[in-house]
């Protein structure tokens, strides 16, 4: 009969502060001139502006392009969706430094800039690549959310009993590491926007990609041996 | 629940999917029977606001989730923490029966 050991979680198997930062000033200056020029689309939990496009895409649907799900759609792969819109090089010059510099030091695919409403939530959802995020306007009580348990166990200790945890990223102008694979959300539970710039890993998407989740904070382990 | 507790207000509350409830305190004990729980429904207690990242979750953590599931079983909420309630479902709402505990008024400044 096989055993679930459990191994210990720690902060930095769910989220990373980087040794990177950008002039959060410029930053947030340049995306309130984004969102007064360009509509972001989606749901109230997750409006969007794309900031890269395929190579192929059509000038009038440069903002929006990448804002739907790739996964489910199969149409376009992560690794297409990396043309930086031309526009920000002209007006948003703090913007496309940042995009280009990012670029420069991961292999990225979609940027987007998500607009979180207040009290809104997203669905809980894992992603197939890391994430990485920059928040640009950040409520105080605004946080992402990662799923741990769904035992509906209440014990003593609060990791073995809690559904899960939020961690709340400041403005700071810091490069967040997201390791969206695991299940999580982002949560809005003040009146103002939450408002991230998210730049998704150009992963190598393939079918077989949809299985790879071993579990990997379990080990298995034979109590006989 | 009146014959075994001090019981003031009684309400149903119900949260819509994809919403989330201010994060506030109360000034008494509250206990819950939950009617309707989807998955991922939870109490949220807000912990830290330190900023800090370091490698233990508890000193990280901005707060913890607690999911209550639709088990008949009434749950006593600490609610003078810092807490939300939190909806992550699709399309189903969460819905609560809640007792509120007959406070002193003014407890804390008799205190």
């Amino acid at each position: 009969m096989l055993y679930i050991k459990k191994i210990p979680m720690k902060t930095t198997d769910f989220i990373k502060r980087l040794d990177i930062n950008y002039d959060i000033h410029a930053l947030n200056s340049e995306c309130k001139k984004l969102r007064n020029n360009v509509n972001a689309q989606g749901p109230l939990w997750a409006k969007q502006i794309a900031l890269t496009h395929t190579s192929d895409c059509p000038t009038n649907n440069k903002w929006h392009q990448c804002i739907r799900k790739v996964a489910d759609k199969k149409l376009i792969t992560e690794k297409e969706i990396t043309v930086i819109n031309n526009e920000l090089k002209d007006n948003y010059s703090y913007l496309w430094y940042v995009c280009n510099d990012m670029k420069s030091k991961f292999d990225i695919g979609r940027i987007r800039l998500s607009i979180g409403m207040n009290k809104s939530v997203y669905p809980m959802h894992r992603d197939w690549e890391t994430r990485w995020m920059i928040p640009i306007e950040s409520p105080f009580n605004s946080f992402i959310y990662f799923r741990l348990n769904e035992n509906s166990v209440l014990d003593e200790n609060i990791l073995d009993s809690a559904h899960g945890f939020g961690f709340h990223m400041p403005v700071d102008g810091s490069v967040y590491e997201i390791f969206g694979a695991n299940m999580h959300t982002g949560i809005n539970c003040d009146e103002e926007q939450r408002i991230h710039l998210i730049f998704n890993a150009a992963y190598k998407q393939e079918k077989e990609d949809m299985f790879i989740w071993p579990d990997d904070r379990y080990e298995f382990i034979n109590p006989k041996k | 629940m009146k014959s075994k507790f001090d019981i003031g207000r009684i309400r149903i509350i119900i949260t819509n999917p994809h919403t989330a409830y201010n994060i506030h305190y109360d000034y008494e004990v509250r206990w819950h029977v939950v009617i309707d729980a989807p998955r991922d429904s939870f109490t949220y207690f807000s912990l830290n606001e330190n900023y800090v990242l370091d490698k233990d979750i508890l000193n990280s953590a901005h707060g913890f989730g607690f999911h209550m599931p639709a088990d008949g079983f009434v749950y006593e909420m600490n609610a003078v923490t810092l807490h939300t309630g939190v909806n992550c479902s699709e399309s189903k709402q969460k819905i609560h029966l809640i007792f509120n505990a007959l406070y002193k008024e003014n407890s804390y400044e008799n205190n």
